[in-house]
């Protein structure tokens, strides 16, 4: 759209939700320098789909948010007139804790969620960056990684249904609330992970996970990346089964808050639930693989682990520790963007036995650019992260905007990695990185022979491409 | 059958590859529901090439086309109610890769699910779904399916466990979708086709995930007096979070025609009993162990088993697995629903599904993965006698309303296929059905393959189509 503001009155005409056009709204909404000319808010489905069919009838673009945590990630957008926010629909609408089932509303914060389940002895394993603040509908539209992901799976495996509505203003159910059921097409795994591009996400039901009775961690470390994903492999392959399996390298590490992780160049994070007995096999049987592969330090957190709630404040300054580590952890992503906001962040889903190559063949990479680099795994599941950091030396370190030649040299390096990446047997996207990056690198990589498909999609669903048009792969 | 296309397929797939007297084509006319219909042409091919030929062939002599795994479908889907071709998979059942170091294996969409865990267990591992019909069913039916099984409760179903796919589209492209490794960018293709009960293209080969052998295994035996106290203790187990790999139900009706078969040693004078599995590290077992059988007390079991050895626990699972085949002792038919509650409302349901049952003139077996939520009321009945079926048929309807009124579904892992076409609207409005629908139309607009499944037939809400008499009814 055209933002003229005549088309604005016919918004206001057409939707009973609240429009704001101040600056200050609108900029939160801003996104690789197109700033939306609206804000609305709606507070039910009604209310959206008029929004919807009024983008129809305009040929307006939106740009669907809950937080905006994710906002960045994504191709420029080739519209984006009006940002809808689903800040107002953040109820939850059913809660049967003895049957592990919940229903949301899509703009209701994780944070949120993840209190009412605890208070129930329960979690969703959707412990992702941006945890404080992100929604549960931006959440599943970039699909946000988990370091839980290695036990319990990805939003695909605990997301039993939803509701949606599509790019023609269409309310569509699919799935159910019980955690099995195949009756028709699965249109939820469709949903997930697609940016918004087929339909606007405004209820969800997930299924829910017992707290375990116990957890721990233990933090391994390495002078060799080969020596870490040595430990890595006998994990995988033994019959532990740990709730967490992360890689860091020491880059990454210094990125944390973080006294506790070892100075060594690879740390690998365990962490494990369950009985006190089954914890104390992990610390015996754990300490025993670090000895064989020569790690330089094996360290066990008795308190530490993803799971572990908040230190309660009767115990506080008792010596009681939180889940400092692993909220850390899961930050990493938002710290390295807090400290460098020019940061650029390839992702690549790996083979197992090709993420030690991949590793070694970006930080290749990353020196000849002469780009700083940090380096993070979900190792147990195949997922590598690079982080491009702007030179420390430079004098635009910190700054929100890219040098000319810095976003060059990062746009080339992430090139290579997209390369690497299928060189590997894998794919690389880049989910993070400034705008004047994405000038030169697509951060999706090359579309295959599924692209075709995936383009019909896109027109059933959204045939006048309102919804965040052109921001996922391929330009959908 | 025209008779250039049986000399083209002929040509295609040697002499030997193509069925088409109508001798031959009866035993294609059954999968294991009360369904029929009958097939023009089988056909056998031996790889993916043969595959798209095939769909060539449909689509220049504009006949149906569907898949066809092992036939052990609970809901019609590998039948050709329009007639036309039949593929059969049989001959494509090669396990292509098994990649041990990547928790990898690519197959043939003929693959019986459990040769697959047989060529790896000895090293350790195992394909996670275990359908009770795993002996038989293939690894492409469990995706058209989303097979669900015993110990899916702990380690999820068949979508949770399948990356990538090849898939043929009813055009005679071919295209992959996914892959080997998770978080594949774009839509999740690989995840809409799971499930999607061989409407939207063949699957000509599958990437699965596969699983490392826990350390240890108990398998406990709960015996309950009344058929309350076993569902209130699955309710009880999920809502104090005891996750056990697997907990299946067996009713009293049930275990008389299983312990007549296997000699499991199941009694035969209990209500109900409880199959429970707990899995993992030895440490933890002990302690789940002993939490089952804590609850299985607590809700007045009588007798809590455990069974003693690996032969004792075999006993037991065969006859569980092999239940439905039990059953035909007990009657010359019977027909297995396939609903889903919360877990909550278990007791009541199972309470209101007997009661309908017997209202209609029935006695209904219950045999089921109960940890699920998902339940398997079985009617006998004689098929000969026209009057009970339409009886069976009502009644089964009236439990499935009872589930999606529970907030359930009505079919949790058979799918919906030819039976529960029309009842579809129980569930869903016209704009799920059309956004359904949109989907069909991008992958299988002309509707060539399998058609008229899944979708209503009639307009009319949840008016059950008058169906033809089953010859004969399960497997
Ligand atoms: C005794 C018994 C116990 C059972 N227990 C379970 C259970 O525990 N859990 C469960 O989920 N199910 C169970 N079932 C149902 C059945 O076994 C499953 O649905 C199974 O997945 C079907 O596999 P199949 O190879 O027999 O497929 P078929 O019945 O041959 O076909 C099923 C569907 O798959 C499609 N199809 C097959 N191959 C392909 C392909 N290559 N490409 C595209 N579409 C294809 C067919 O068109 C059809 O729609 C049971 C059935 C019986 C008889």
């Amino acid at each position: 759209m055209p933002a003229a503001t005549d088309q604005l009155e016919t918004l206001r005409a057409a939707v009973r939700c609240s429009v704001a056009t101040d600056a200050e709204s609108r900029g939160r909404f801003s996104v690789d320098g197109v700033t939306p000319s609206a804000v609305v808010e709606p507070e039910n489905a009604k209310e959206l789909i008029e929004i919807v069919r009024w983008a129809r009838a305009h040929r307006a673009g939106l740009l669907p948010v809950t937080s905006g945590a994710f906002l960045p990630i994504g191709n420029p957008p080739a519209a984006a007139d009006v940002a809808v926010s689903l800040a107002r629909m953040n109820r939850v609408l059913d809660y049967d804790p003895g049957d592990l089932t919940f229903s949301v509303e899509a703009g209701i914060g994780i944070a949120a969620v993840d209190k009412l389940l605890g208070e129930h002895g329960q979690f969703l394993p959707g412990l992702a960056p941006y945890f404080e603040r992100a929604g549960v509908g931006g959440l599943l539209a970039v699909n946000a990684s988990s370091p839980l992901r290695y036990a319990y799976g990805t939003w695909r495996d605990f997301v039993l249904g939803m509701r949606f509505v599509t790019g023609e203003g269409r309310l569509v159910k699919t799935g159910a609330r019980v955690v099995k059921n195949v009756a028709g097409y699965d249109l939820s795994k469709l949903m997930i992970g697609s940016l918004g591009t087929l339909g606007i996400i405004t209820e969800v039901n997930f299924k829910a996970f017992p707290l375990p009775p116990a957890r721990a961690s233990f933090v391994v470390g390495f002078a060799s990346l080969e020596a870490a994903l040595e430990m890595r492999n006998r994990i995988v392959h033994s019959v532990l089964q740990p709730t967490v399996l992360e890689l860091v390298d020491r880059a990454a590490a210094q990125l944390l808050p973080l006294n506790t992780l070892s100075p060594a160049a690879w740390s690998l994070l365990v962490a494990a639930s369950g009985v006190e007995a089954v914890l104390r096999r992990y610390e015996t049987e754990l300490a025993a693989l670090a000895r064989e592969t020569k790690a330089s330090s094996f360290t066990p957190f008795w308190r530490e682990h993803p799971l572990v709630p908040p230190v309660p404040s009767a115990v506080e300054g008792s010596g009681v520790e939180g889940s400092a580590l692993w909220a850390a952890v899961r930050e990493l992503i938002a710290r390295a963007r807090e400290a460098h906001p020019a940061a650029t962040v390839a992702k690549c889903t790996l083979p197992l036995t090709q993420v030690g190559a991949f590793l070694t063949k970006a930080a290749q990479v990353a020196a000849r650019y002469e780009l700083p680099a940090a380096a993070h795994a979900h190792a147990g599941s195949g997922i590598a992260y690079i982080y491009l950091l702007p030179p420390a030396d430079g004098p635009d370190a910190s700054r929100r905007t890219c040098p000319e030649g810095v976003a060059r040299r990062m746009a080339q390096a992430a090139t290579e990695m997209i390369h690497a990446g299928n060189n590997f047997g894998g794919r690389t996207t880049i989910p993070w990185c400034p705008t004047e990056v994405k000038r030169d690198v697509n951060p999706w990589g090359p579309v295959r022979d599924d692209f075709p498909l995936m383009q019909k999609l896109k027109a059933q669903f959204d045939p006048d491409r309102v919804l965040n048009p052109g921001r996922f792969v391929g330009g959908l | 059958m025209n008779k250039r296309l049986i000399k083209d397929l002929q040509k295609a797939l040697g002499q030997e590859g193509v069925l088409w007297r109508p001798e031959e084509l009866l035993l294609y006319e059954y999968d294991a529901s009360v369904e029929r219909a009958l097939p023009d042409a089988v056909v056998f091919p031996r790889t993916t090439q043969d595959v798209v030929r095939l769909v060539r062939l449909a689509n220049q002599y504009e006949v149906p086309i569907v898949g066809r795994g092992a036939g052990t479908g609970l809901s019609g889907g590998a039948l050709a109610p329009q007639g036309g071709l039949l593929v059969v998979f049989s001959r494509m059942k090669r396990i292509l890769e098994i990649d041990l170091a990547n928790l990898r294996a690519g197959v043939e969409p003929g693959v019986v699910n459990l040769d697959l865990t047989r060529a790896v267990e000895d090293r350790g591992y195992y394909f996670a779904p275990d359908p009770s019909s795993q002996k038989a069913c293939t690894l492409g039916g469990n995706v058209a399916e989303n097979a669900g099984g015993p110990h899916t409760l702990a380690y999820g179903v068949t979508t949770n466990h399948v990356l990538g796919l090849e898939l043929v589209l009813p055009t005679g492209e071919l295209v992959e979708v996914g892959g080997k490794t998770f978080d594949t960018p774009g839509y999740d293709l690989t995840g809409l086709l799971v499930g999607s009960e061989g409407t939207l293209a063949i699957v000509t080969k599958i990437i699965v995930r596969l699983c490392r052998l826990p350390e240890a295994v108990k398998t406990l035996l709960g015996i309950f007096e009344t058929v309350d106290d076993a569902t209130e203790t699955v309710a009880d187990l999920t809502a104090r979070g005891i996750t056990p790999a697997a907990c299946e139900m067996l009713d009293q009706f049930c275990l008389g025609a299983v312990e007549a078969a296997t000699h499991a040693g199941f009694p035969l004078d209990a209500a109900a009993v409880l199959l429970i599995e707990v899995e993992g590290l030895r440490e933890a077992v002990e302690v789940q162990a002993d939490q089952v059988e804590e609850v299985c007390r607590a809700h007045r079991a009588r007798e809590v088993r455990r069974a003693r050895s690996e032969v004792e626990r075999e006993k037991l699972w065969a006859g569980r697995k092999n239940a439905f085949g039990a059953m035909g002792r007990l009657a010359p038919n019977y027909y297995v629903q396939d609903g889903v509650i919360p877990r909550t409302k278990l007791p009541q349901t199972l309470r209101a599904v007997i009661e309908i049952g017997a209202r209609h003139g029935f006695q209904v077996g219950n045999i089921f993965h109960a940890g699920d939520g998902n339940l398997h009321p079985m009617i006998l009945f004689d098929a000969r006698d026209r009057e009970q079926f339409a009886r069976v048929v009502a009644a089964s309807n009236e439990m499935m309303k009872f589930c999606v009124q529970m907030g359930g579904s009505i079919t949790g892992e058979h799918g919906v296929g030819m039976e529960k076409q029309e009842m579809m609207p129980l569930l869903f409005s016209d704009d799920d059905l059309d956004a359904m629908a949109r989907v069909k139309q991008v992958f299988n607009p002309t509707g060539r393959l399998n058609p008229a499944k899944m979708f209503p037939l009639s307009k009319s809400c949840g008016e059950l189509r008058v169906r033809p008499l089953p010859q004969r009814a399960g497997a």
